[in-house]
């Protein structure tokens, strides 16, 4: 625990769970009453719709995390395949042993943390014709942006902004997932352009003088905020970071 | 007194599996807190940007790991997150984030002048920051080092901004008095 100069011995020592002036100081227990008191009818309205959105919302993440996945394959499956047969060769023999599309559906299975998902997708990833058919706008073609959409319509993509810890890591996702039909430079471009993975308090710093916050604290708070900090899952599967107490 | 209770993990893992109730139950255990605390710091739409703090925590609950003080921590920090967007979006300047004081209402004169001044209109007229970790405190429970990592101050500072943050508060809490004792 740092000190804060010589204010330190000014201040009132509240350790864990309110034992502190905000728990004993009467002036202050209406105040904490009202902040305490149980949810009001009002506060609670509109809960039943909420809920069924969010349990939309979890349902459809776990569908199109688990479709990014594949069809990140599909896209690596067409690349592969393109430059072996351009080589006369197969670029995954050295590492799978066999080119057979067998051997990319188990990067897929690697790539996720919901087995389940990624077989109902299983499909999209033996059946490259969907990527072939698209034709995939390029950076130049100015209506590629507008066609596709911003890359936070898809809920996998907004979930990884959310967890981001760093800008940098974010857009390094990004760039590693190539989307079917949209330009992949637009797509890095508009994670690039957004404020995903900054801290917070890039815009909150207080104006204490004796706030000794600096960037080494906002990024370690950063990560600590996180309890899951897992971004995309790497190519080891081990996208699956924990923090927070155990 | 009571903060924000604590959410059983078999909860947080049901929810994690889109298990409607679960889901339920974690909204019904910190809808309230985050509102209050949106409310406490001079949001506009508490309302609209609660929503965008529980689509988020939808967003990115399959892939949360950890227990119900980490559920707590988490959902605070998504939400400070969300009521940044919200500013950012309404074009509020840095400067207005972090040194403008909220300028009263009419209402909050009026609840003030007649005793009436709740907690939300008191602590709106703290600097935010100040007013964030007593809320962070209050409604989250959270100790000094958690309010810490939250707002990414050091505890330290957190310390000192809570005792001015309830120095402030007393006095406005006593300036109020002789009116209540009026009425």
């Amino acid at each position: 625990m740092r000190n804060v100069g010589g204010a330190a011995n000014d201040v009132p020592t509240m350790d864990h769970h309110l034992p502190d002036p905000l728990a004993t100081d009467p002036s202050l227990h209406e105040l904490v009453s009202d902040l305490t008191a149980p949810a009001t009818d009002a506060e609670l309205a509109g809960g039943e719709a909420t809920v069924v959105r969010m349990s939309r919302i979890t349902r459809q993440g776990r569908h199109s995390t688990a479709r990014l996945v594949a069809t990140s394959a599909a896209a690596l499956l067409l690349f592969t395949g393109a430059a072996a047969a351009a080589t006369g060769g197969s670029l995954l023999a050295p590492l799978t042993g066999d080119d057979s599309a067998d051997e990319v559906e188990v990067v897929v299975d690697d790539g996720t943390d919901d087995s389940t998902d990624v077989t109902d997708d299983d499909t999209e990833v033996t059946e490259p014709d969907d990527v072939v058919e698209d034709d995939e706008p390029t950076a130049e073609d100015p209506s590629a942006e507008v066609t596709a959409g911003s890359i936070f319509d898809d809920p996998a993509v907004q979930a990884a902004c959310d967890e981001a810890t760093t800008h940098g890591q974010f857009v390094s996702g990004i760039a590693h997932d190539k989307v079917d039909g949209v330009s992949h430079g637009a797509r890095v471009s508009e994670a690039a352009q957004s404020d995903c993975g900054k801290t917070a308090d890039d815009s909150t710093d207080d104006d204490e003088s004796d706030d000794e916050s600096d960037d080494g604290d906002e990024a370690k708070s950063a990560k600590s905020d996180h309890p899951t900090q897992s971004q995309r899952p790497d190519h080891a599967g081990n996208g699956n970071g924990k923090s927070g107490k155990d | 007194m009571t903060s924000a209770p604590v959410v059983d993990s078999s909860v947080i893992r049901r929810a994690r599996n889109s298990d409607p109730q679960a889901l339920g139950q974690i909204w019904r255990a910190y809808h309230a807190p985050v509102l209050r605390y949106l409310r406490g710091l001079g949001v506009e739409d508490p309302e609209d940007v609660a929503s965008d703090v529980w689509e988020s925590v939808a967003r990115s609950l399959r892939r949360f790991e950890g227990d119900g003080n980490d559920l707590r921590r988490w959902l605070f920090t998504i939400a400070r997150r969300r009521r940044i967007d919200h500013l950012r979006r309404t074009g509020r300047s840095l400067e207005d984030l972090v040194e403008t004081l909220p300028e009263a209402s009419a209402s909050d004169d009026a609840e003030a002048a007649t005793g009436h001044a709740d907690a939300t209109t008191l602590l709106r007229r703290l600097p935010p920051a100040r007013a964030e970790v007593v809320l962070l405190r209050v409604l989250g429970g959270f100790s000094v080092e958690e309010t810490a990592e939250i707002t990414g101050r050091s505890p330290g500072a957190v310390r000192v901004m809570a005792h001015r943050a309830l120095a402030e508060l007393r006095a406005q809490i006593m300036a109020t008095e002789p009116a209540r004792a009026d009425a």
